[in-house]
């Protein structure tokens, strides 16, 4: 059996889907998008039942991604059974929706959510609308699993009696029409594609391409339905379907109070304030930025430690890592006992001291989005982040980069077209993140001891107009979006649950971990080998095969300035930025020879070339696993070296006419 | 007269959505329709999108999408000063809501005299005077 | 007690709750630059302003508050045994204090739109001081983390304005829990 949860963008549906499947459920993406889809499975009274959310819709026209997908969906899986979830605080505009499944289908379950807090507002007749509607209508509070028992034993016991709601006659004669011809055909739901056609929906449309005879019906059918209503079809068809549900709305449910000022109305007024707005804004962020990062900072360290152990004035305490490597020497190779603990568990280590960051991130997020704040931050920042092509909240993501980009990438998700999410992600590396900011912080203190602090201003300003004009550029090129519209709703503000954050923590951070974790791993494998190879060379030295790689590039590397040593820390800046630090270290030895090794127009060249080059593999593997695609991957890794070749050239040769800081 | 030509605080009756395509379903979708009710609740800081409420709950457009929209200004019966004559346009509410104004003589198309604003309001209508509650002078829309 | 009353006790508590966030923020910003008691004494004053101009005449309640104000603000000051935060902690502080002020007035007259700024900054304090407390106890357990197998010292536990903050603010959200006693400003 199979069940589809459709419903309204923050009416609750997925705490619905996860309280339905508990445990058994699996997140992927929808294919060849990356809207997000989610499946479960659910068992009762011995039947398995497959469960799938549908993404969150208003309505199932052809002009959006989401809602293309949820309506392919029911046509082609054909769903069992249909959970509408409604916000029954938000009746009216839910039902709409309901109207619209109504045409594709007679088994639907509406879960009437938010139950205890609609009671605030409306007196609700919960037995008159399943009665109107002929279908099973179930009231549930699914943040505290309160009807969902009722919920599991409609979908399989229910009855299923729907009473289609009817356009008026004239709409309905010429409906019937288009119906008999298509039903001639032997198509399923010949009412909704007939109604679709009389719609001019472009998908049905070209699906009817080469019925000519049915689509000169349906537009002649269309042309005297407007011709009798006057007004175009599309806001006429709609018309009908909101007088039905306004008529229902008002059938089954009371207002009880009007006019007095809600909690929300208090917020918005002063968090949408004219002065305090922005600075609140401001406000928020840096509290969750600061919370994030350092309350991640203990659990990083520890985990660090124990893998990695560390070195002490005394000489170096042993870590896992370390362990293990004497361990299994005693018994392998030396080469493979370094292989599995230099190289793999490494490599592991290093995802794992990503996760605590990632948890808290999403803990953060999450509470910005259940409590409805998020909406309130697209409202506030359109205006500036539309320059660059992105929603309001594109805003989120690009000021997490500064902390970190491999969160920061998964916090694209927040944005829900499909285009700015790629642009979002082809920005986000360009922002400096905090191993970068530490290594300029460590070179600037070597070069340019006087005016470190300019210095540093000047790559942050640098990346932050490039990642403008860049994004100003690209939403005009590359990611032209198809023009969909930015019609937002703002939820009112609701206490997150505790269930529902930790949900959506471990969902995310689980799937960072098994999938992003892969490749890192991986990556890490890869590194070891170019840097111990060829046997017996020291690890990392010019000898090693990075090392024969950089001095390979080292005559293009002239032009820009850096020195073949600094292209082996580049190379190993891949794996993670902050190991530039460490390398050039183990390469030059003493922060003195560094000083003496580069000029500083080679030193801010360098910096330079950090700034912008590729993004770390972490960063890598989570835009692949958030994308899917090894062409966007690609572009982005190409993306930064461009820019950083640019940059880098740009600054050197014009330092050089100058004679400036050589 | 366009939705984005509304300033905040007012109130306008959706005549006719223009446009094609994505937005013009996604506007409709939202229940922007002729003959809906949508209020200006507040501008964003920075001038641009702007919060509407409709059928209950709230919307962010920006001026772009709102200038799709074609409404007429009316403003809600609380807020009519008093010793004015005023038409009804629009009453926000279910049958019996509207049964019981029809039985002041408060229909669509009526004329009315606000003669006391507050509190509660007082009315006089063809069929004689009568008071009534803020909240239902919310509810009444006129011009 | 009546509701009122409670109210209008609560605002003036909030005022010079909201002085001292006021004073720790620009503390926390110009901590280099203020040699603190002066300040600390303007400051106090133009918080007690709006009080004074809601009353006509100050009451014994009044004057014992202001004396209780300047005696407290003036211990932390000289104790001065709390480390700062940064510059963007001092900016959330001073943005609380404000978002109060702005709602004192309409908060003590009953009104709505004074009741949402007062509420707003109350729970942005609460929120900034609940955080920065379990930053400090991150901190600490990272300060040891790093100590494994080196000889340091005990962690120097000082006193931060968010501490007390934090012991503070939930007084003042009374109004918060009346809030159905609130009315709308007419023309609204």
């Amino acid at each position: 059996m199979l069940v589809a949860i459709a419903g309204n963008p923050n009416t609750g549906k997925s705490t619905i889907f996860n309280e339905l499947t508990g445990a058994h459920q699996h997140i992927g993406n929808w294919p060849g998008v990356t809207v997000e889809k989610k499946e479960g499975e659910m068992s009762f009274e011995g039947e398995r039942i497959r469960v799938v959310d549908l993404p969150g819709t208003y309505s199932l026209t052809a002009y959006s991604l989401e809602e293309r997908i949820a309506r392919n969906f029911i046509i082609e899986e054909k769903p069992d059974v249909i959970i509408d979830v409604i916000d029954s605080s938000n009746l009216e505009r839910n039902l709409y929706l309901l109207t619209e499944l109504m045409e594709l289908s007679d088994r639907i379950v509406v879960a009437l959510n938010m139950f205890d807090e609609a009671k605030r507002k409306y007196k609700i007749d919960v037995n008159k609308m399943s009665q109107l509607l002929g279908i099973p209508v179930i009231p549930t509070v699914a943040t505290r699993g309160f009807g969902i028992s009722d919920l599991q034993k409609v979908i399989v016991k229910g009855e299923f009696k729907i009473k289609k709601f009817e356009y008026p006659s004239d709409v309905e004669e010429r409906i019937k029409k288009i119906e008999n011809e298509i039903e001639e055909m032997g198509l399923k739901n010949a009412r909704w594609h007939a109604i679709k056609l009389i719609e001019n929906d472009v998908d049905v449309i070209s699906k009817f391409r080469n019925e000519k005879k049915i689509l000169h019906l349906a537009e002649h059918m269309r042309h005297e339905i407007e011709d009798i209503y006057g007004g175009d079809i599309e806001t006429l068809m709609t018309s009908f379907r909101y007088s039905f549900a306004h008529g229902l709305f008002h059938e089954v449910a009371e207002r009880i109070n009007v006019g007095g000022v809600t909690i929300t109305d208090m917020i918005d007024y002063v968090v949408a304030h004219k002065i305090f707005g922005i600075p609140i804004f401001l406000a928020v962020m840096y509290l969750a930025f600061n919370f994030v990062f350092l309350v991640a900072a203990p659990f990083q360290d520890i985990i660090d430690f124990a893998f990695n152990g560390k070195d002490v004035a005394g000489g170096h305490i042993n870590g896992l890592i370390d362990i293990s490597y004497m361990w299994m020497s005693s018994f392998l190779p030396q080469w493979a006992s370094s292989l599995i603990n230099y190289g793999i568990l490494r490599g592991l280590a290093a995802v794992l001291t990503f996760t605590p960051i990632i948890m808290l991130l999403f803990l953060v997020l999450s509470i910005l989005e259940d409590s409805g704040y998020l909406a309130r931050v697209a409202f506030l920042m359109d205006r500036i982040t539309r320059k660059m092509g992105l929603e309001g909240r594109g805003i989120i993501p690009l000021m997490l980069g500064f902390g970190c980009n491999v969160p920061a990438v998964m916090a694209t998700r927040a944005l829900k077209n499909e285009k700015e999410r790629k642009l979002s992600m082809a920005l986000n590396p360009l922002v400096p993140c905090g191993a970068r900011i530490q290594v300029f912080a460590f070179i600037t203190s070597i070069f340019f001891t006087n005016n470190q602090a300019l210095v540093l201003w000047s790559l942050l300003i640098l990346s932050m107009i490039v990642v403008f004009v860049m994004g100003f550029i690209y939403s005009r090129t590359i990611f032209k979006g198809e023009g969909e519209p930015f019609v937002m709703e703002l939820p009112p503000y609701r206490v997150p649950t505790l269930k529902g954050i930790t949900v959506h923590m471990w969902e995310k951070s689980e799937g960072f971990l098994r999938k992003a974790g892969t490749i890192i791993v991986g990556a890490a494998t890869i590194i070891w080998f170019l840097a111990a190879l060829p046997w017996g060379v020291k690890y990392g030295s010019p000898q090693s095969y990075i090392g024969q790689i950089a001095f390979l590039i080292a005559p293009a590397g002239k032009y820009l300035g850096l020195t073949p040593q600094a292209i082996i820390a580049l190379i190993f800046g891949f794996f993670a930025k902050e190991v530039v630090i460490d390398v050039l270290f183990v390469l030059y030895g003493t922060k003195g020879a560094i000083a003496i090794a580069m000029t500083p127009l080679q030193a801010y060249s360098f910096l330079l070339f950090i700034l912008f080059y590729t993004p770390c593999v972490a960063t890598l593997a989570t835009i692949y696993e958030e994308a899917k695609s090894l062409k966007f991957v690609t572009f982005v890794v190409l993306e930064g070296l461009l820019l950083a070749i640019v940059f880098s050239f740009a600054a050197y040769t014009i330092g050089l006419a100058l004679g400036v800081g050589t | 007269m366009k939705l984005s030509d509304l300033k905040a605080g007012e109130t306008g009756v959706v005549k006719n959505v223009l446009g094609s395509g994505a937005i013009h379903t996604r506007l409709l979708s939202m229940g922007i329709l002729p003959g809906a009710v949508i209020r200006v609740v507040r501008t964003s800081p920075l001038g641009d999108p702007v919060i509407y409420e409709i059928r209950g709950f709230f919307i962010s457009l920006r001026k772009k999408e709102a200038e799709y929209v074609e409404v007429d200004k009316i403003v809600p019966l609380h807020l009519v000063p008093p010793g004015s004559d005023v038409h009804v346009v629009l009453v926000d509410g279910g049958v019996g809501f509207i049964r019981n104004l029809n039985s002041m003589g408060i229909s669509i198309g009526k004329k009315i005299k606000v003669v006391e604003r507050c509190c509660p309001m007082r009315i006089r209508t063809d069929l004689g005077e009568f008071t009534i509650g803020m909240g239902m002078a919310y509810r009444i829309y006129v011009r | 007690m009546k509701v009122e009353d409670g109210v209008k006790l609560s605002v003036i508590y909030a005022s010079f709750l909201s002085a001292l966030t006021l004073y720790f923020g620009i503390y926390e910003i110009l901590k280099y630059f203020i040699s603190s008691i002066p300040y600390l004494f303007l400051i106090t004053l133009t918080a007690l302003y709006p009080l004074l101009s809601l009353r006509k005449k100050l009451n014994s309640l009044d004057i014992f508050l202001i004396i209780l104000a300047f005696l407290g603000a003036l211990g932390i000051a000289i104790s001065d045994t709390y480390i700062p935060g940064d510059v963007m902690g001092g900016f959330v502080l001073i943005l609380s204090s404000s978002l109060i002020f702005a709602g004192l007035k309409d908060t003590y007259s009953m009104l709505y739109s004074g009741l949402s700024f007062y509420i707003v900054g109350l729970f942005l304090l609460l929120g900034d001081a609940v955080i920065e407390v379990t930053i400090i106890l991150a901190e600490v357990t990272d300060y040891y983390i790093n100590c494994i197998g080196e000889s340091c010292a005990g962690y120097v536990f000082l006193l931060r304005p968010e501490i007390i903050l934090l012991i503070l603010t939930p007084f003042a959200l009374y109004p918060f829990f009346k809030r159905t006693h609130f009315r709308r400003r007419e023309n609204d």
